[in-house]
């Protein structure tokens, strides 16, 4: 549960991270978002990235668990690059719904 | 670029970048992708029996007192048993036991008993002799760990040799004997680490195999099916370990030599890494930009994307991978520290003191009844919920002063060197006996654990080995990709006058039967597996004969064929041969998908999906090329690039103005 | 960074040489120092003798690393060798000065 929330974390990270790129933005949004509004999506992406960190440390531990979380990240990463070159425009809502479902999951099952 | 001429930091890093990797890059290549499969050693080595595909899972307490049973039939006057549960790297449990008659200073025992390392997943457990034989009652032991390694390590003449070798042996293949016999290339160790798991014996290919040619220094092990208790015997074979022994000292070289030739390439390799980091200028603006079908530019995206997304890892396992080779790369560390006594490094690194010795434990002589063991899984079961107990050390059962040690299942924390605690019980009358405790390693030692527990896979969690493996995997794809870049990013030259330069030419036959041929040479090993059969001598040396003579030959048909039909040609052959293996699996007596799945036996089905998928990538890889047109012969839009990271779809908006990065020129 | 402000010697306007000579300064003298700082760092660090030993011999790594991106990067051969001579002479005057080895703690 926890592996999945730090994943979905992570990927929602990367993918905000993304879209606040120009070239990036470009190809999820189809245009260029503005100065403003990119400068908070990097902001948030890094705030989500961060946060996939806890957790993977609070399930497995301080060792495994930035294991995890490193391994993760590249999991995460590697798919966001993937859709990004093949299928950008789904983008927007993966990684929110990802996340809501990882929230989700969390908060019913309790842990 | 030239070094006579003036030039920017980066286009020297640049440089160091190329003519680093290249020459060695071929070498890497092998090296992470045997690496990234010995992730998985155990479970490859259990593919490869097919025979203990049949062991149905049982309850644990069943299990245990089967073993019991049978340790109880084959070896009754054994001072010493130990059961390796089923665990989830293996559906079968694991025998071993020490010969009644084995040479074996008494006052070792007790304490080498605790240095076993009968733990699930591990090579199980020996090698206490090798330590008593030079240290009589010194009677130093190591927690649980692993005892092989570092048993195998101490004794006269432990030089450099040993001191690596017992870094890197510590409980990770069954390695009993390897180091004690000093000079010698350990063919016990290709016994031990070829069963890495302890539940798969590959000495002698019967149900009951002492260490091959008595070299398990009077320890012998069995399979056992856990819900039958019968004897399981399995094909010998060379297995996982090799695979996992060829990732860091190749084959067919005297170990030293071997590790010197990989622990080099590893340096190569982090020099490459970090000269790599330094070149890349906006290293986390360009980590997502992948733009397909674009020539140089795709395969640099790939190569870029490859090392950048698994960075951590990158890093993690070349510098770990120094480490574990330190003590031979740097002898002049330990040397220095200790003068005259560089073992006692290595000692006090295990946690060893000379001074903290046991008292020396000698059976009674009384005969008495083993307590049962039903009653002290449950204590364990409750201490430790989720990991569960791992072996069962049994000492000097039968006797009054029988002692029962269970070991919990390889725990999550990596500082200790995921070493597990353990229950020590009387085994008479089964009351809980006070283990001795464990200190915790100081900062350094334990980032030292950290890092080798990772690279050596030594954790319980599936999910995390998968990742590594995966990242392995890019790891992979990103040296194969430079070594493919050094060729397309001198695509000019190579067409200016109308020839391909001889230094070229060698790149390219290299790079094929480097890449394509080593995965071409692992799909025939699979396949020798079950095709040669069960029954015929020194079979794991042929197995290993099969690897070699056709990687040799993909050697040969690079040289023959042209460049781009040899891509092909190998790409296709690979995946074909890795992505039928399920196939084959079923139809020479392995457990098949379905009756895997139906088992339980995930380490099988894991083993099927894993080929099929790769298989799968392998042959879209060649089908990419085949329908390859050189850049300069299209108009932007038909191109299409060759690499299994360009994997299908289309081509929707890299074409943007991403933005310019990575203006590396070439030299 | 031109060479012209460099003391240059023959060997730097070789460029098969240059290269050579560079390789064998990394290779080598690299692999030298790196051994001196591992000796340096395992019976002068301050720490209990198997953690110095330890952690000497992942920081060797790192300098030998530094070693060589220092041999190539540096403008002529002289500063490269001069550059690993220094570090050689301050890791040797490190570890000539630390306490005996054989009084360190165990």
């Amino acid at each position: 549960m926890m592996d999945f929330l730090a994943f979905a974390l992570a990927f929602a990270g990367f993918s905000t991270i993304a879209m606040g790129m120009e070239g990036h933005g470009r190809q999820v949004f189809g245009r260029v978002p503005e100065e403003g509004r990119r400068r908070l999506l990097k902001l948030a992406g890094w705030v989500l990235l961060l946060l996939s960190l806890v957790p993977a440390l609070a399930a497995r531990g301080p060792s495994i668990g930035t294991v995890l979380w490193l391994s993760l990240l590249t999991a995460a990463g590697f798919i966001v690059g993937l859709m990004l070159s093949y299928r950008p425009r789904p983008l927007r809502v993966v990684g929110p719904a990802l996340l809501a479902l990882a929230v989700a999951v969390w908060a019913l099952a309790g842990r | 670029m030239r070094f006579d001429k003036p030039r920017t930091f980066r286009q020297s890093m640049k440089w160091v970048h190329t003519w680093t990797g290249l020459p060695l890059g071929w070498l890497l290549f092998a090296v992470y992708v045997t690496g990234t499969l010995s992730f998985f050693h155990p479970e490859i080595t259990l593919w490869m029996q097919p025979e203990s595909h049949r062991a149905k899972v049982a309850e644990t307490e069943e299990t245990a007192r089967r073993a019991f049973e049978a340790l109880a039939r084959v070896a009754p006057d054994a001072p010493q048993w130990t059961v390796s549960l089923p665990g989830s790297r293996s559906g079968v449990a694991g025998l071993a036991w020490r010969e009644a008659t084995a040479g074996q200073p008494a006052g070792g025992q007790q304490n080498a008993v605790r240095g076993e390392a009968a733990r699930r997943g591990e090579g199980g457990q020996g090698a206490r002799g090798e330590f008593g034989e030079r240290a009589a009652g010194e009677g130093v032991s190591e927690r649980g760990a692993g005892g092989q390694g570092d048993g195998a390590a101490p004794r006269r003449g432990f030089g450099e040799r040993g001191m690596a070798q017992g870094m890197q042996a510590r409980g990770e293949r069954g390695a009993r004997g390897a180091g004690g016999r000093g000079s010698e290339e350990s063919d016990a160790e290709e016994a031990g680490a070829a069963q890495a798991g302890a539940q798969t014996p590959a000495a002698s290919g019967g149900g009951v195999q002492g260490g091959e040619g008595g070299r398990g220094q009077g320890m012998k092990r069995a399979t056992m099916d856990p819900a039958t208790g019968e004897l399981i015997e399995p094909r010998q074979t060379a297995g996982g370990g090799f695979l996992y022994r060829f990732h860091y000292r190749l084959y067919g070289f005297d170990r030293t030599w071997g590790q010197w030739i990989v622990g080099a390439a590893t340096m190569v390799m982090f020099i490459a890494l970090i000269t790599g980091v330094v070149i890349h200028r906006t290293i986390f603006r360009d980590i997502f930009s992948f733009r397909p079908a674009k020539g140089k530019r795709s395969w640099m995206d790939g190569h870029n994307a490859s090392s950048v997304l698994s960075l951590p890892f990158h890093v993690v396992i070349t510098f770990s991978g120094l480490l574990l080779l330190g003590n031979q790369l740097m002898p002049s560390a330990a040397s220095s520290a200790y003068p005259g006594d560089e073992r006692g490094y290595f000692m006090e690194m295990r946690g060893m003191r000379g001074g903290e010795q046991q008292p020396a434990a000698r059976p009674s002589g009384t005969p008495a009844q083993l307590a049962d063991i039903g009653p002290l899984l449950a204590v364990a079961q409750e201490r430790w919920p989720e990991q569960g107990v791992g072996s069962i050390a049994v000492n000097f059962p039968g006797d009054a002063r029988a002692t029962i040690e269970l070991r919990q299942a390889r725990g999550d924390g990596l500082a200790n060197r995921a070493m597990g605690e353990r229950l020590l019980f009387d085994g008479v009358t089964g009351a809980p006996l006070e283990a001795p405790p464990v200190a915790d390693p100081s900062g350094v030692r334990a980032t030292s654990n950290v890092l080798s527990a990772v690279h050596l896979g030594r954790f319980a969690s599936p999910l995390v080995r998968w990742l590594l493996f995966a990242s392995g995997v890019l790891g992979s794809v990103m040296v194969a990709s430079g070594l493919v870049l050094w060729v397309v990013s001198r695509a000019r030259d190579r067409t200016a006058d109308g020839k391909i330069p001889a230094g070229h030419r060698f790149v390219e036959v290299l790079n094929v039967a480097a890449v394509a041929g080593l995965l071409v040479a692992i799909g025939a090993y699979f396949w020798a597996n079950r095709l040669i059969p069960a029954e015929v001598a020194e079979r794991n040396l042929w197995e290993i004969r099969v690897f070699f003579t056709v990687w040799s030959l993909t050697l040969l048909h690079s040289l023959l064929r042209r460049h781009k039909q040899a891509w092909i040609e190998q790409l296709a052959l690979a995946g074909g041969l890795l992505a039928a293996l399920p196939l084959v699996n079923a139809a020479t007596g392995g457990a098949h998908l379905g009756v895997a799945f139906y088992l339980g036996q995930w380490q099988v089905a894991g083993f099927d999906l894993c080929a099929l998928v790769c298989g799968a990538l392998l042959l879209h890889a060649a089908r990419k090329v085949a329908s390859h047109v050189p850049r300069e012969k299209v108009a932007r839009s038909a191109g299409r690039t060759k690499k299994p990271a360009a994997a299908g779809g289309t081509d929707e908006g890299g074409d943007g103005p991403v933005p310019a990065v990575l203006q590396t020129e070439e030299a | 960074m031109s060479t012209h402000h460099y003391l240059t010697c023959f060997a730097d306007h070789r460029p098969v040489l240059n290269v050579t000579l560079r390789s064998a300064l990394a290779i080598l003298g690299g692999y030298g120092l790196a051994a001196l700082a591992a000796s340096a760092f395992a019976v002068g660090m301050p720490l209990p003798r198997v953690d110095a030993v330890t952690l000497a011999i992942m920081l060797s790594f790192i300098v030998y690393l530094l070693a060589v991106m220092w041999v190539f990067a540096t403008a002529t051969l002289l500063r490269a060798a001069a550059g690993l001579a220094v570090g050689a002479a301050v890791f040797g005057a490190w570890l000539w000065l630390a306490p005996s080895a054989a009084g360190g703690a165990a």
